[in-house]
């Protein structure tokens, strides 16, 4: 039977599989997940800070380079 | 040069126009102008065609990714250099694109290949922290000897990502943090979790371990949902 700290170590992973149906489900995690509610906020909170991350950083994805980055590549080209 | 869903791009000036193939000639073309909302194909076969705003749009939108993916590989002193190199290969080969793969896919495999060639000619170009790969310390100050919770996650005001996108200070804090992450857990985060990418690709891009990329993202996650933690605690970074 995994322990708590053992799911929080491989929280990212049951995340990352959890993301690919074809994976086969980790039945070990997922009983103590129904057993435990702490495990289970980790792993919401983790999931949601992913999210949220993603979002904040989509938004300032975009530079302002491209001009500057065309112009030394026509110069060398 | 055809697109998907029936549709050609045609160039007129500094203006991409997109036409339906099956209605050519029946309707006048739809003009679109390069915008930050073109899509990569339209841009991408504007760009054939000489359309230098088109890419200049692409370098815009794919510059972050690209150097995030090279600082993982040769650190960031060289990273400017070798996605500039990157870029003159796609000016180069702009032509020879045709589109089996994405043109992000494609632009990011030149990075990753440009970067690994310049480490195979100077293996010194990176500091090699290995420590990075070790799985992180999971305070023994959460748990108790038999692994149990001795101090259990505490509530958080809201664990939607809609809900804390809407807290202003909580994004700075974000945003900043996301600054700091070492080069490779920022390459990993941004490739798996932004633009979701199979593990495997990841490993294979940045040239590690499939075991090595959890281990990244693992700590970039922990590492963001710290900063989650403790803005719930004090409302602060
Ligand atoms: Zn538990």
């Amino acid at each position: 039977m995994l322990n708590c700290r053992e799911i929080t170590q491989q929280a990212s992973a049951y995340l990352d599989n959890r993301d690919e149906p074809e994976r086969k489900p980790d039945l070990q995690f997922r009983l103590h997940l129904m057993l435990c509610r702490h495990c289970r906020r980790f792993i919401r909170q983790l999931h949601s800070a992913r999210v949220l991350a993603a979002k904040v950083q989509s938004e300032q994805q975009r530079t302002e380079q491209g001009d500057q980055t065309l112009a030394r590549l026509k110069r060398r080209n | 040069m055809p697109l998907s869903g029936g549709w050609i791009a045609v160039l007129q000036g500094n203006v991409l126009y997109r036409a339906a193939t099956n209605h050519k000639g029946r309707f006048p073309p739809l003009s679109v102008p390069i915008t930050p909302s073109s899509s990569d194909e339209l841009l991408v076969s504007a760009a054939q065609q000489g359309n230098e705003a088109a890419l200049v749009e692409l370098i815009n939108r794919h510059q972050t990714l690209l150097l995030a993916v090279a600082r993982a590989i040769v650190g960031a002193t060289h990273a400017e250099d070798t996605v500039q190199e990157a870029w003159l290969s796609v000016y180069r080969c702009l032509a020879t694109f045709e589109g089996r793969s994405s043109f992000k896919t494609w632009v990011v495999r030149i990075v990753s290949n440009e970067a690994k060639t310049r480490l195979r000619r100077d293996s010194r170009l990176v500091s090699v922290d290995e420590s990075e790969f070790e799985q992180p310390d999971t305070d023994t100050q959460n748990f108790n000897a038999r692994g149990h919770w001795s101090n259990p996650p505490t509530r958080w005001s809201n664990e939607s990502p809609d809900a804390l996108l809407e807290e202003q200070q909580l994004q700075r804090c974000i945003n900043k943090t996301l600054n700091v992450l070492p080069e490779r857990q920022k390459a990993a985060f941004l490739l798996r979790d932004l633009e979701h990418q199979p593990l495997e690709d990841i490993a294979e891009l940045l040239g590690i371990s499939n075991a090595n990329v959890r281990v990244l993202l693992h700590r970039a996650r922990l590492t963001l949902m710290q900063v989650v933690n403790h803005y719930q605690e004090t409302g602060q970074c």
